[in-house]
């Protein structure tokens, strides 16, 4: 991959970034999901039209006012995640909002059309590995305005544009089909993308860690400003003291200096020549920063991670990719006689640290180059990077972040004329808002947070259609929302009918079968369970229903007390209710409601329930 | 490109520019129906309708807007893009190999046109460097520009002109050639320029690529890399055509010019040598014979540069169903020679027969190759090949039917005489004709098999 110019004549800061890494690119690609295209062996196919109507039916969602004419462009990645080494893109509409809160309306910017990029697989030293199976897949970006609000706003604003999409069944679910790039900046601060948050619910933690982490970074550039210093001060000399560490035990660094170095961009020994480098360990002297390389910028995390993140990922050594000086001998990697004499090599001032750095020699060099690089930056603020997501919830180095000078027209593909009878066709097949659907739950009756949770649901047609039928939606929205799920877990996983969108499945057969039927959720279960495990069918369900009878529980618990009375020659004491309850309903259940027992027998014995 | 790029608003749309005083390159605001969109007015292909405005927001997506939707436009500057790869002189360094890069066009050097939106050839010294600055490494390149047209349109002239020159820059001393092109006709300028370049004491060899150099991905500069390599350092003194190896960017490989073909329409390992097998692989740093029998390099500046060319030869592919009138018509339009691609072992229909006979006997020159491209051409097996033999069609062994073209245009150039083309046709110039296939020479592997999946996870 090499960087090309962007339309307007200039080069992307990121591609040139990437260039430097000289990263080998491993694909992985797999008969049913990959085709010539996929690995940049076949110029691109039309825009896919679904797609097409599908995003533009989210843009609308959002109120945006679209394009006239959709163009389609080239976003330039050089990471290799994608093989032709651009992501095509297509602007389809600007200028819309949406409503979070009733106090919180956040702008969106604009919507794109995309296709989807490799997911990586791994990342170690100069080798990254992509699958290619999610390649290609359309994808919607919805772009919010850089508003100011808090770490919760905006973990609800994400909720709220993922809720509004999959409510209007525009997009797929399941984890990751909707990701966000969590975008932040604090007042004197600069934007940091972080890329791929897969759960929303992440997004809280990561904006305020990413907050700390600016204004961390802004008191150190103020605490280096006041000591007096200047980035002037840092110079591009760096030391080598491969010598010194020569009899280190340290296995990093031991096995660095053992091998010799195949040249990152060598293709293959069969038909290249074996060019080697030797393994080199170098010093870069920071003067003035003294201490300052444990500054903690994220919980947990110090300056020295941010060098370490450049260097892993543009370096490509391997970890833990520096040493500080307080490391040396208590590591045990070098004797105090050996840090004494790379002291004297040093020249170290009073108020000076360094760092060290290993690997072949030109991966060596571009650490160094790399960490000179990052502690310049600390004395302006904070760069403006691309972030991933850390398990723990902090964030490290992907890359620098990209700008507009990345953008190229697609020269394969002509622009697409949007038809404005098409479009009002598109907004009339648009749901109504997410809020009147819940608010139309609630006045069935439901409680208020299956109002919030149904309309998400991949069930939420099986339930209108079974309550258009005439099943209670209590049991309705409890089978979807609580059984099915409770059923799931236990591992009725596999059964095609615990899926939604089948017509006449099993399911709704039941759920309409038992109408209004009392006792009707523990049916349910039983039922389910049933039909699952091939000990009914939905006809056998449906004679089982007519054949039986139901009880007046009102008898039954007269009944159950006078047998009580009997057995045991005295009236039943208060304590046992729960006991009688349990017997009646041992052999009535799916016939009456428990609830209903409960309170007659509760009735009978006079305890407040 | 100012004015190139406002004359292709057309219509509505140049009006309504007209009328709100904006240009191509204005930094302007629109104000619309939908709403308001800030950017810049790009030029709009010559094959896009005259209803639209380009523009490109500030966020680098292209958009259009339609003249009926816009309210207003207010230029607020003027930002004219400059695409122009960063060009710095190319260092020339004493003791390095000089190398000579000829252009004719193709995708190996190119930018966006927006005349029609499609990408056009540029190509400097200057701009090679900028954008491939490894190439100082290998060698001091100088840069000439012989054409620029896509490969599809080179022709006769073309061949001549290239010849001409080739042999000039080898007789004033450069250490090797380049030759820079559209990849569709390169199989058959290596042939071409097999037969008019003899006995060249340096390298020459033609590369281009199958991504345009406009793509990140691009394989444009390794194969340019490659292609200087084996021309500046290389001892194989022949024609060669230099392209990708496998899809990834491992390696190169040299192919013989007369023996090769591109044999897909997008792969970038599209090139193959059909019917044996390449001369060498090559990286930047190193070229690794895969077989001895080439022409070496030498120091001596002798070259046999013979640009004969009869341009009235026709190729046709034959079959079944083919009605003699395609000869006739051949015939009745003067056409002085004729390269069948025939079936199987080299056969044609019966009612071709007759049409063929009254060419050969009026002094067409038919000769037959085959359309399976792989194998030899064997007329005595079955009496469609006797007869055809008995009619006066002479058959070409192994010669590839692009190959065999050039070469007829070419030998026809030199003589009409009936003994002497046969004999120009059947001496082996330059690999075109080889005495035997080697068993790894057809390789069309069956993907899908376990064995060959196996073998392509390692090759691909």
């Amino acid at each position: 991959m090499r960087p090309t110019l962007s339309e307007m004549g200039t080069y992307d800061r990121t591609a040139l970034m990437e260039f430097r890494t000289h990263k080998q690119v491993h694909y992985q690609i797999h008969f049913g999901s990959t085709c010539s295209y996929e690995i940049d062996d076949t110029p691109p196919f039309p825009l896919n039209l679904q797609a097409l109507e599908l995003g533009l039916k989210g843009t609308l969602l959002f109120d945006c006012s679209l394009v006239d004419e959709v163009h389609i462009s080239r976003k330039q990645y050089l990471d290799g995640s994608i093989p032709t080494g651009f992501q095509r893109t297509s602007l389809l509409g600007i200028g819309g909002q949406v409503q979070v809160t009733e106090e919180l309306l956040v702008p969106i910017s604009h919507c794109c059309l995309e296709e989807d990029a490799c997911r990586e697989v791994s990342d170690e030293g100069h080798h990254i590995v992509f699958r290619t199976d999610r390649l290609g897949m359309p994808l919607l970006e919805v772009i919010s305005q850089a508003i100011p609000m808090s770490p919760t706003q905006a973990q609800a604003t994400a909720a709220t544009i993922g809720h509004q999409l999959r409510w209007a069944q525009l997009v797929r679910r399941g984890s990751g089909a909707t990701r966000q790039d969590v975008n932040v900046s604090i007042t004197g601060g600069d934007r940091v993308e972080i890329k791929g948050v897969n759960r929303y619910q992440l997004i809280r933690r990561l904006v305020s860690r990413e907050a700390f982490r600016q204004e961390r970074l802004l008191a150190l550039r103020q605490h280096l400003l006041d000591k007096g210093g200047s980035s002037q001060l840092l110079s591009e000399e760096f030391v080598d003291c491969t010598s010194i560490f020569g009899r280190t035990a340290w296995e990093p660094i031991a096995s660095t200096l053992d091998q010799d170095h195949k040249l990152p961009d060598i293709g293959s020994p069969e038909y290249d020549t074996l060019e080697t480098e030797r393994g080199k360990v170098m010093a870069v002297i920071l003067p003035g920063w003294k201490g300052l390389l444990d500054w903690e910028v994220q919980p947990g995390l110090t300056f020295a991670n941010e060098l370490a993140g450049r260097i892993r990922v543009i370096a490509c050594t391997l970890a833990p990719y520096l040493l500080r000086p307080a490391q040396l001998v208590s590591m045990g990697i070098l004797t105090s006689a050996e840090m004494v004499s790379l002291q004297e090599q040093l020249k170290l001032g009073p108020e000076d640290t360094f760092v060290i750095l290993w690997g072949s020699q030109s991966d060596a060099q571009t650490a160094a180059e790399e960490v000179l690089a990052r502690c310049r930056q600390a004395y302006d603020g904070i760069p403006q990077e691309t972030r991933q997501v850390l398990e723990d919830g902090n964030t490290d180095f992907e890359r620098v972040l990209p700008g507009p000078d990345r953008m190229y027209p697609d020269t394969d593909s002509r622009p697409i004329k949007l038809s404005p009878p098409l479009i009002e066709e598109y907004r009339s097949q648009l749901p109504p808002p997410l809020q009147v659907a819940h608010d139309q739950l609630v006045r069935s009756g439901l409680p208020a947070d299956w109002a919030r949770r149904l309309p998400l649901s991949e069930f939420y047609d099986l339930y209108r259609n079974c309550v258009g039928d005439g099943v209670p939606p209590r049991l309705a929205a409890w089978t979807c929302l609580e059984l099915v799920p409770a059923l799931r877990r236990k591992g009725f996983k596999s059964s095609h009918w615990l899926r939604a969108g089948i017509k006449d499945s099993p399911l709704t057969i039941a759920l309409k079968a038992l109408g209004s039927h009392p006792g009707g959720r523990d049916l349910m279960a039983s039922w389910l369970k049933a039909l699952y495990r091939g000990s009914s069918t939905t006809e056998g369900l449906k004679r089982e229903l007519r054949a039986m009878k139901q009880p007046n529980p009102q008898e039954l618990v007269s009944m159950k007390l006078q047998e009580e009375r009997r057995s045991k020659g005295s009236a039943v004491p208060t304590r046992e209710t729960r006991r009688l309850i349990a017997k009646i309903m041992l052999k009535n259940k799916g016939r009456v409601e428990g609830a209903e027992i409960a309170r007659l027998v509760n009735e009978a014995l006079g305890v407040e329930a | 490109m100012t004015l190139e790029a406002q004359a292709e608003y057309r219509g509505a749309a140049r009006a309504l520019l007209e009328r709100e005083s904006a240009r191509v390159w204005s930094d302007v605001i629109i104000e619309t129906r939908q709403g308001r969109f800030e950017g810049v007015v790009l030029p709009r292909s010559e094959y896009d309708d005259e209803y639209h405005i380009v523009l490109k927001l500030h966020n680098g997506y292209n958009t259009g807007l339609h003249v009926d939707s816009i309210n207003s436009i207010k230029e607020v500057g003027y930002r004219e893009a400059k695409y122009q790869i960063p060009e710095s002189e190319f260092p020339s360094q004493t003791g390095m190999p000089e190398v000579t890069l000829f252009g004719t066009g193709g995708t190996i050097a190119s930018r966006l046109d927006y005349r029609t939106g499609a990408v056009i050839p540029a190509f400097t010294p200057g701009e090679l460097y900028g954008a491939v600055p490894e190439l100082a490494d290998i060698c001091n390149l100088k840069t000439e520009k012989l054409s620029g047209i896509f490969s599809e349109n080179l022709g006769p002239e073309n061949y001549v002109k290239t010849a001409l020159r080739i042999g000039q820059e080898i007789e004033a001393g450069v250490d090797g050639i380049v030759l820079g092109q559209g990849t569709d006709t390169m199989h058959h300028t290596g042939a071409i320029l097999s037969y008019m370049i003899q006995n060249s004491p340096v390298p020459v060899v033609i590369v281009g690529s199958q991504r345009s150099s406009d793509r990140p991905s691009s394989d444009a500069a390794l194969n340019l890399i490659h292609a200087v390599t084996a021309s500046a350092t290389g001892d194989i003194a022949e024609v060669m055509v230099c392209m990708f190896g496998p899809t990834s960017d491992r390696y190169g490989i040299l192919h013989r010019g007369t023996r090769v073909r591109k044999m897909h329409s997008s792969y970038r390992d599209t090139f193959r040598t059909i019917g044996d097998i390449p001369l060498a692989t090559i990286t930047a740093r190193r070229l690794k014979h895969l077989r001895h029998d080439f022409r070496r390099r030498r120091q001596d500046r002798e070259v046999d540069i013979n640009t004969s060319f009869e341009d009235r030869v026709a190729m046709i592919y034959y079959y079944p169903n083919m009605h003699p009138d395609m000869v006739e018509a051949l015939i009745d339009r003067d056409y002085k020679g004729l390269i069948i691609a025939g079936t199987g072992l080299g056969h044609v229909n019966k009612p071709l027969y007759q049409p063929l006979e009254r060419a050969v006997q009026e002094g067409m020159h038919v000769f037959m190759t085959v359309q399976t491209l792989w194998g030899f051409v064997q007329m005595y097996v079955y009496d469609t090949g006797r007869d055809l033999l008995q009619i006066g069609v002479e058959p070409l062994g192994n010669m590839l039917p692009e190959a065999a073209y050039m070469k007829l245009c070419w030998a026809l150039g030199q003589s009409e005489n009936r003994d002497e083309v046969t004999k120009i046709m059947q001496t082996t110039v330059a690999g075109e004709l080889t005495p035997r296939e080697p068993y790894n020479g057809f390789t069309v592997l069956q993907g899908g098999l376990p064995e060959v999946d196996r073998l392509l996870n390692k090759v691909a």
